[in-house]
């Protein structure tokens, strides 16, 4: 049992193990993110210029915020194309006068918790008009 | 004088034929048994039971929960799978209506898994049913690390006998089996995966992010980044961690507290105090997780999750449950398990009627050290 459980051990914590269900290396929190990371999302531009924060649900149709940022991060790899479809997705549920942004945030986590809600930079990479 | 070897009282021995004197292990010591020995230890066929219980009771939960998201599987947007595990090979996501009949038919899959309905056949169905569940809830982007060990139960119990008793279906007639190592190596099992689970997360930072993760930096930028995700996707955060994060020096203790309880978790297995403070420390551990960054493990929250690592019927609720079980022996005086001189049964017979004959008995054969015990047992 040890010799099948020790190199299984071994195997499953290596850095480059697969990460899956329902065996995991349980990687989460093992890396290094760094202070300052950059965060893409979807945002609603207000007519006032204000910024309004979307949901999970209207950003992906999802419950889960990670998967939700996984589907921006993933649209942003794919293209200008799958940008831009993503953001009319996005602007499909919406319902207010907005433009709807899909942009890339920089954040200093600790200047966050801080103080600054506010990012270090917002890239605005796609934006179309909400309908309403 | 010669001295004769103490018989080892197996904890648990259940009513029905006495134990054949070829299957009485010789004494030993606890600290001589192989780890074969250990996870093959006999345990009674309630503790099993109960275990499927517990952990069927919380899955069938899960499956109610959850079963808004998992009928939403089918609005997914299908650019999006990314399939894991048992998944993994398919190319696309399933087909609408086999979303719907998984996500339907696993809560009553899950009634007929704790009731021990049919067992042979409910219990690996139920189990494959929630495999695939929570597999195609991580198939989306991001895998979940709160069903794994749900998930990792359901199938130990599955391939177990774990409705002997405490079962419906089953004729009142049937004796309670006797304390088995079929009902013993389930359990402990289920102990060691959750131990190995927790090492394994222990292992990955210190493997990935070496020592430097033990100056806290690293968890304190995760704590920042997942609450800050949080609010940038518009989505609740924990008011708490977003507070500590102003501060460095609480990072250090928890980082190093983290990776202990994580390395540590092996301690279980040695069952007693140890066993019960690291159980404490782990829960305590998915408290700050829930604490610092609104991330809920409600499997181990709940306790479930450390169940395998306890005497589950020794709980007061199952003492009235097992004792509703027994049922008259059907074997010929000759070979019924010899009583005490008051009539009481020795410790050898049912342990079921849990009598205090038997418990002293019991207890004067643990002082002696040579009981067969697993964490639990302790």
């Amino acid at each position: 049992m040890v010799g099948v459980a020790l190199p299984g051990v071994r195997m499953m914590a290596s850095s480059d193990a697969p990460d899956g269900l329902p065996l995991s290396t349980y990687p989460m929190f093992a890396h290094d993110r760094g202070r300052v990371v950059e965060q893409p999302t979807v945002v609603a531009v207000l007519p006032d210029g204000d910024i309004e924060r979307l949901s999970p649900e209207t950003i992906a149709a999802t419950d889960q915020v990670i998967q939700a940022a996984k589907a921006v991060r993933r649209a942003l790899d794919a293209g200008p194309a799958a940008t831009r479809l993503l953001c009319e997705e996005v602007a499909g549920r919406v319902d207010a006068p907005a433009i709807v942004a899909v942009v890339v945030e920089r954040h200093d986590g600790v200047a966050w918790s801080a103080r600054d809600r506010g990012p270090l930079e917002r890239r605005t990479v796609v934006a179309c008009e909400a309908r309403r | 004088m010669t001295s004769v070897p103490t018989p080892v009282l197996v904890a648990g021995t259940a009513s029905g034929p006495a134990p054949a004197p070829a299957a009485v292990t010789p004494p030993r010591t606890r600290g001589r048994r192989s780890p074969v020995e250990w996870l093959i230890a006999p345990a009674p066929a309630a503790r099993l039971a109960l275990l499927r219980i517990l952990v069927g009771v919380y899955a069938t939960a899960w499956t109610v929960v959850r079963l808004p998201a998992h009928l939403a599987h089918t609005d997914q947007v299908v650019a999006r799978w990314q399939p894991v595990g048992v998944l993994a090979p398919l190319e696309s996501p399933p087909a609408d209506p086999a979303i719907l009949v998984l996500a339907g038919a696993a809560p009553l899959l899950g009634v007929l898994f704790v009731a021990g309905w049919r067992y042979r056949a409910i219990g690996p169905l139920f189990a494959v049913a929630v495999l695939l569940l929570a597999t195609l809830d991580s198939s989306w982007g991001q895998v979940f690390h709160t069903e794994h060990l749900l998930v990792l139960h359901l199938l130990i119990l599955a391939v177990a006998p774990a409705a002997d008793v405490l079962a419906t279906g089953r004729r009142r007639a049937t004796p309670v089996p006797a304390a088995d190592g079929r009902y013993g190596w389930p359990v402990r099992l289920a102990a060691v995966v959750v131990v190995l689970t927790y090492a394994i997360a222990g292992i990955a930072k210190l493997r990935i992010g070496g020592l430097d993760w033990l100056d806290g930096d690293t968890l304190r930028n995760w704590v920042a980044h997942d609450n800050l995700r949080k609010a940038v996707l518009g989505d609740s955060y924990s008011p708490i961690g977003r507070h500590l994060i102003r501060h460095a020096w609480p990072f250090p203790p928890i980082a190093v507290l983290t990776v202990i309880v994580e390395l540590g978790a092996w301690v279980a297995l040695l069952g007693g105090r140890l066993r019960t403070a690291w159980v404490v420390a782990a829960w305590l551990f998915h408290v700050g997780v829930l604490a610092l960054m609104a991330i809920l493990f409600p499997y181990q929250l709940t306790g479930v999750a450390f169940a395998a690592f306890f005497r589950l019927e020794r709980l007061p609720s199952a003492s009235g449950a097992r004792r509703s079980q027994v049922v008259p022996a059907p074997n010929p005086p000759a070979e019924r398990p010899e009583q005490g001189k008051d009539g009481r049964p020795s410790a050898s017979e049912n342990h079921l009627t849990d009598t205090w004959a038997g418990r002293r008995e019991r207890a004067a054969s643990r002082a002696a050290g040579c009981e067969v015990v697993g964490p639990e047992d302790r």
